[in-house]
C-alpha cells in the first residue's frame, strides 16, 4: 500500500504521535555515553536493518520480515473496518546510533481495543539506565490516548529484567504458557488494564457497602455468613440495571 | 499446469509473467502488496525459506537423506557391544526427550536404526530392541493422543510426518525379546559358572564380545537394557486394558522395570571404565549414554525435511542421568496411576487429580491417568458420569424417573464434571487458563439447578422431595463451583503469577471462597438447606445478621465422613488470614515497599484478577471496595495487626491437629491423597511456626529499625514463609 493513502487512513493520528520526536537525557550518564538519547518513530526502509539486526541479536524468536512490515506498515483489515489494525515502531538513538527499539500495534481484539507490545530491545552497554521504561512508556501514553482499554504482551519466565520492567509499570502476570518460545521456556502473558472511570460494572460491584471486618474474617466458626455477601450483590445487580 | 488443471467453458489459460512483472516494477523498496487475509499470524508464521533460523529444512550439517546416511556408513549393523550398549542407551534418551515434547523426527527417529527396522534383522539384539522400542513409542503416541490432554505444538506433537512409526508385525517383538534375552541370560550363567563350565558354555553360546574378563559385565548390561524394554510394553499393554483391569499385572511389571533401571544405572561405573577421567566428567553432564560415549547411528538431520512447517525448535537430548531420573519418576508416577482403589466416588477421584498434579507427573502420566477416568467417556470406564452424578445427589428415584428438570441438569452436570475430569489432567499453565473458562458453565449450572419446578406432579409428597433435590443439587454445584475457583486461585501461586504486592487481595479472595466452599460443603453433608438467593431471605437477614447465622449453622457430619476437606478448608482460612493481616500489616509498617504505578492502580489490578470471578453467582462476588475496607482498619495499631496474624497462624496449629487425625481416618481417600494430606499438614505447621517467628520479630522492633520482609515459597507451594533481613 501506497505512503500516502496509508496517511489518510484513520488511524494515521494516533501513529502520528509515536512520530514526534523528542530528545532527552538519558537517566544517567556515564560511561557508555554522555550523550542525550533521542527517541523517534520509525520513518523509513533505511532504519529496517537496524531494527532487525538488534532484534535478531537480543531475542530468541526468530522473525520474518513480514512480520516486520506487519507492525511497520498500516494494514488496515480490508474486510471489517472495525478491525483495523495500527503498528508503530519507536526507536532510541545514541550519538547516531540506533541502541533501542519497541515494535508493537493495537487494535480490536474480541470486544476490547487492545494494545500489544511484541518486541522490546536494548543494547546490552546501554541498559539499565531507563530506555526501555522509557520506551515503552511513550507507547503505553499513546495507547492510553488512543483509547486502548489494555496492554498486553508476552515474556519469558526466565525473563527478569523486563518481568521487573512490566511490574514497576502495573502489568500482572495474567497467564502462564506452557513452553511457548521455541527454546522450550513458558512465557507469560502480561496484562496492563487502563482504569476506566465510568465502568459501572466495577465502581458499583459491592459500591457503598461497607462490611464489618470482623465479620467477615474472624469466622473461625464453620459458618461463612453469607447473607451479608447476597445483600452486596443484590445492590449492586439493582444499580447495574438503572445504569445500563 | 494446463494439463493439471484444464480449462473449462468460460475460462482459459493466459500467461500473466509480462503483467507480473510490469505490476512488480510500479513498487518501490518497503511496498507491499496485501492480501486481504494476511494478517500478524500469517506475518508471524510467514518462513524466510533459507534461511537457517526459519527453515527447519536449511540446517547445514549431517546428512542429507536417511540413503545418503547409510551408504557412508553411518549407521552399521554390525556392532561392538558397547558400541551396542550406547545405542540402547541413546534410543532410551531421545524416547524420553520424545515425551518430553519434541519432535518424533529430531528424537527417537534420529536414530538410523529405527529409521529402517528390516535392516536390522541381522543384528538379532539390535532388532528386537528397536522393534519393541518403536511397537511401544507407537502405544505411547495413540495412548496420548486418545488422551488428547495435551497443547499441540507446545506440549507434544502427535503427528508423525510421514514416520514409519509402525511396523509390520512389531506385536512380535515380544518374542524376539525373549529369545535374544534367553541367549544373553544362558551366557551370563555360562560366565558365572567360571573355568569348570567353560567349555560347555562355549558350546552352548557364542560370547557377545572378544575379552573374557569383560563378558560378564557387558551381559549384564545388555540383560538389564533388554529387560528394561521389556517390562516397559508390558506395563504399556497392561495399563491399556479398560476399566482398570491390567493394573495389578501392570504394577508387577512396573517394580521389575525400576528395578532393572537400578540394574543399568549401577552398570555405568563398568561402561565408563576406561575412559579418560577428565572427559568422563564432562561427558556424564553432557553425554546420553552410561558409558559416556557419543552413539553410533544418529544423525537429527536427515528428518529435516519431514519436520513441521515451523521454524526449529532448538533440541537438546536429555543426559544420561536426565534420562535415568525421568524413566525413574515415569514409573513411580504410573504406579501410583494403577494403585488407584477403582472404588472411590467422584469426590475423592477429584481430590486424587488435585493430589497427583502436586507431583507434577509428565504428560504421559498424565494421558494414562486421563484414559483410565475417563474410559469410552465412562467414571473409570464402568458407569458414565450422569450415574455416577445422580450416586453422588443422592436423588429419590421417583424424584429422577418423573422430575425433567433434574434430568436435564443431570445431563447438563455431566457433561461439564466430565470436562472439569480432563482439564485437571492437563499441564498446570493450561489447566488454569481452562478452568477459569469453564467456570462460567459452573455458573450456567447453578441457574439451571434452581429452575422452576413442576412441584405439583403427582401430589405434594413428591413435589416436597423436588423441593428438596433442588436444595441438593445445589449445594452440590455451589461447592462444585468453589472447589474450581479455589483450584483457578491456589494454581496462580504454583504459576508464580502473583506478584507479592497482589498477595494481600488474592488471599483476601481465596478465604472468602474457601468459607463458602466450606458453607456449601456442611449443607450439602447435613442435606439441611442452605438458604441461598431467594430475594425474600436476603432481605429478612440482612437486617439481623448474627441471630440468623446461628440459627442455619448446619449440623456437622456425624460419622467423621468428609471431616479431612472441611478441616483443609479450615486450615487453608486460617492461613489466608494470618497473611490477610501479616501483609496488612507490614505494608502500614512500611517493611514492604510496594511502587506507585503510573497508568493503573491496585483497583484496576484487583479487577483483572478476579474479573472471571465476578461473573459468578456463587462465591458471591467481591468487590474492591469490599476488600479496601475489610482490610484498612486503621484504628488498629500495626501491632495489634502483628498479633491478629499471630492468632490466625496460631488457630492453624489447632485446625492442623484435627485435620491430621481426620485425615488418618479418611478410608476413602486414595493411598495418593493420604500421603499428600499428610505431607500438606508438615508444610503448613512450617508455614505457621516459622511466619510466626517473623511476626514475633517484626513486632518486637521499633519503627526506627531498617527491616525489610520478603516471602519464599520454601515449604508449601501456595503459601510463603516471611524472611526477615536487616537492610
Ligand atoms: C529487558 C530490556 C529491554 C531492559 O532494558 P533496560 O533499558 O535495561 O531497562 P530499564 O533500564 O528501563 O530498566 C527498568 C527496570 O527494569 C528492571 N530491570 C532491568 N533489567 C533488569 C535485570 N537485568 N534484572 C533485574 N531487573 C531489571 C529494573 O527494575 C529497572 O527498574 P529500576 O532500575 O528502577 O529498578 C533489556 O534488558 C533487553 O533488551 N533485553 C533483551 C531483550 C528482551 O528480553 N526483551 C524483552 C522481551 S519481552
Amino acid at each position: 500500500m501506497a505512503e500516502t493513502e496509508r496517511r489518510e487512513a484513520d488511524g494515521s493520528a494516533k501513529e502520528a504521535d509515536i512520530g514526534r520526536v523528542e530528545e532527552e537525557d538519558s537517566k544517567t550518564s556515564d560511561g557508555a555515553g554522555s550523550g542525550r538519547i533521542e527517541y523517534v518513530s520509525y520513518k523509513d526502509e533505511t532504519q529496517l536493518p537496524d531494527i532487525m539486526a538488534l532484534i535478531d541479536q537480543e531475542l530468541s524468536e526468530p522473525y520474518s520480515i513480514f512480520t516486520y512490515r506487519y507492525f511497520i506498515t498500516l494494514w488496515p483489515d480490508l474486510c471489517f473496518m472495525n478491525n483495523e489494525q495500527i503498528g508503530a515502531v519507536m526507536l532510541a538513538f545514541h550519538e547516531g546510533k540506533c541502541i533501542g527499539t519497541l515494535v508493537c500495534k493495537m487494535g480490536q481484539h474480541r470486544n476490547t481495543f487492545r494494545g500489544y507490545i511484541a518486541m522490546l530491545v536494548v543494547v546490552k552497554q546501554h541498559r539499565g539506565k531507563g530506555i526501555a521504561t522509557e520506551l515503552v512508556t511513550r507507547c503505553i501514553q499513546v495507547m492510553r490516548d488512543a483509547g486502548c482499554d489494555e496492554v498486553t504482551l508476552e515474556a519469558e519466565v526466565t525473563n527478569l529484567g523486563a518481568l521487573a520492567l512490566y511490574g514497576n509499570l502495573g502489568f500482572i502476570r495474567a497467564k502462564r504458557l506452557h513452553r511457548y518460545y521455541l527454546n522450550g521456556f513458558d512465557a507469560y502473558r502480561l496484562k496492563l488494564l487502563f482504569p476506566r472511570p465510568h465502568d459501572a460494572n466495577r465502581m458499583l460491584l459491592g459500591g457503598g457497602y461497607s462490611m464489618d471486618p470482623y465479620q467477615m474474617h474472624d469466622c473461625s466458626k464453620l459458618d461463612h455468613d453469607h447473607d451479608q455477601v447476597l445483600f452486596t450483590k443484590a445492590t449492586s445487580f439493582s444499580i447495574q440495571v438503572q445504569n445500563s | 499446469m494446463d494439463a493439471a488443471v484444464p480449462a473449462g467453458d468460460q475460462t482459459i489459460w493466459l500467461d500473466a509473467s509480462s503483467f507480473l512483472s510490469s505490476v512488480c516494477n510500479e513498487l518501490s523498496v518497503g511496498e507491499l502488496v496485501h492480501g486481504e487475509n494476511f494478517r500478524l499470524f500469517e506475518a508471524m508464521s510467514a518462513l524466510e525459506i533459507m534461511d537457517p533460523k526459519m527453515d527447519a529444512g536449511m540446517a547445514t550439517t549431517g546428512f542429507k537423506t536417511f540413503e545418503e546416511a547409510i551408504e557412508s556408513g553411518a549407521a552399521p549393523i554390525e556392532l561392538t557391544i558397547p558400541q551396542l550398549v550406547d545405542v540402547f542407551d541413546h534410543i532410551l534418551a531421545c524416547e524420553a526427550t520424545w515425551q518430553n515434547g519434541h519432535a518424533l523426527a529430531q528424537t527417537v527417529f534420529s536414530c538410523l536404526y529405527l529409521l529402517n527396522v528390516d535392516r536390522t534383522a541381522p543384528n538379532a539384539l539390535l532388532h528386537a530392541f528397536c522393534k519393541t522400542t518403536r511397537a511401544s513409542c507407537s502405544m505411547i503416541r495413540t495412548a496420548i493422543a486418545l488422551a488428547d490432554i495435551h497443547e499441540q505444538e507446545e506440549d507434544f506433537i502427535t503427528m508423525a510426518y510421514g514416520l514409519p512409526v509402525e511396523g509390520e508385525g512389531d506385536s512380535r517383538c515380544l518374542a524376539l525379546l525373549n529369545t535374544v534375552e534367553e541367549v544373553v541370560a544362558r551366557q551370563l550363567r555360562g560366565c558365572k559358572g567360571g573355568l569348570s563350565t567353560k567349555k560347555k558354555s562355549l558350546e552352548d553360546a557364542e560370547p557377545l564380545q572378544d575379552d573374557p574378563a569383560l563378558e560378564e559385565g557387558y551381559c549384564h548390561a545388555i540383560l538389564c537394557r533388554l529387560r528394561f524394554r521389556k517390562a516397559l510394553y508390558h506395563i504399556l499393554t497392561y495399563m491399556d486394558k479398560p476399566q482398570g483391569r491390567g493394573l495389578e499385572m501392570a504394577r508387577k511389571h512396573i517394580l521389575v522395570a525400576l528395578s532393572e533401571l537400578q540394574n543399568i544405572r549401577s552398570s555405568s561405573a563398568f561402561l565408563s571404565f576406561g575412559q579418560a577421567p577428565d572427559s568422563v566428567v564432562e561427558s556424564k553432564e553432557r553425554g546420553s549414554t552410561a558409558s559416556g560415549r557419543v552413539a553410533i547411528g544418529f544423525d537429527e538431520c536427515v528428518n529435516r525435511r519431514l519436520l513441521a512447517p515451523t521454524p526449529p525448535r532448538s533440541i537438546s537430548i536429555l543426559s544420561w542421568e536426565d534420562t535415568l531420573a525421568y524413566f525413574e519418576k515415569l514409573l513411580q508416577d504410573l504406579d501410583r496411576i494403577c494403585s488407584l482403589p477403582m472404588t472411590l466416588g467422584l469426590e475423592e477421584i477429584l481430590q486424587f487429580v488435585m493430589d497427583y498434579q502436586k507431583l507434577k507427573p509428565d504428560l504421559f502420566a498424565r494421558a494414562r491417568l486421563q484414559l483410565l477416568l475417563l474410559h469410552d467417556g465412562k467414571l473409570l470406564g464402568r458407569d458414565p458420569l450422569a450415574i455416577a452424578l445422580v450416586k453422588v445427589f443422592n436423588v429419590p428415584q421417583s424424584v429422577m424417573a418423573n422430575d425433567h428438570q433434574t434430568q436435564a441438569f443431570t445431563t447438563q452436570a455431566a457433561r461439564v464434571t466430565k470436562q472439569l475430569l480432563k482439564i485437571m489432567c492437563t499441564n498446570t499453565a493450561w489447566q488454569r487458563r481452562k478452568l477459569g473458562r469453564i467456570l462460567q458453565d459452573w455458573g450456567n449450572l447453578l441457574q439451571q439447578s434452581k429452575v422452576t419446578r413442576d412441584v405439583s406432579i403427582e401430589g405434594s409428597q413428591l413435589g416436597d422431595e423436588v423441593i428438596q433435590t433442588e436444595n441438593m443439587l445445589t449445594a452440590w454445584v455451589a461447592e462444585q463451583t468453589c472447589w474450581v475457583v479455589r483450584q483457578f486461585l491456589m494454581l496462580g501461586f504454583q504459576l508464580d503469577l502473583y506478584s507479592l504486592s497482589e498477595f494481600c487481595m488474592v488471599y483476601w479472595y481465596l478465604d472468602h471462597v474457601l468459607l463458602s466452599a466450606l458453607h456449601y460443603k456442611l449443607a450439602k453433608e447435613s442435606q439441611t438447606t442452605p438458604a441461598i438467593d431467594s430475594p425474600d431471605s436476603v432481605k429478612k437477614k440482612g437486617k439481623k445478621k448474627k441471630g440468623s447465622a446461628a440459627l442455619k449453622q448446619p449440623k456437622t457430619p456425624k460419622d467423621g465422613k468428609f471431616m479431612y476437606s472441611v478441616h483443609l478448608l479450615q486450615c487453608y482460612s486460617d492461613l489466608c488470614k494470618g497473611f490477610i493481616w501479616m501483609l496488612t500489616a507490614l505494608t502500614r509498617d512500611r517493611k514492604l515497599l510496594h511502587r506507585e504505578t503510573i497508568f493503573n492502580t491496585e483497583q484496576e489490578r484487583f479487577f483483572q484478577r478476579f474479573d472471571l470471578l465476578h461473573k459468578l453467582m456463587i462465591p458471591a462476588p467481591m468487590s474492591y471496595f469490599h476488600y479496601k475496607d475489610s482490610t484498612s482498619q486503621m484504628h488498629i495499631s500495626v501491632k495489634e495487626l502483628y498479633q491478629l496474624s499471630y492468632d490466625h497462624f496460631m488457630a492453624v496449629q489447632q485446625h492442623l491437629q484435627e485435620l491430621g487425625a481426620s485425615a488418618a481416618k479418611a478410608s476413602e481417600l486414595s493411598a495418593v491423597s493420604r500421603t499428600q494430606l499428610a505431607l500438606e499438614v508438615k508444610q503448613m505447621e512450617q508455614v505457621s511456626l516459622r511466619n510466626r517467628v517473623a511476626l514475633q520479630i517484626v513486632h518486637q522492633v521499633g519503627p526506627g529499625d531498617n527491616l525489610r520482609v520478603s516471602f519464599e515459597f520454601s515449604q508449601h507451594p501456595c503459601f510463603p514463609v516471611a524472611v526477615v533481613k536487616k537492610s
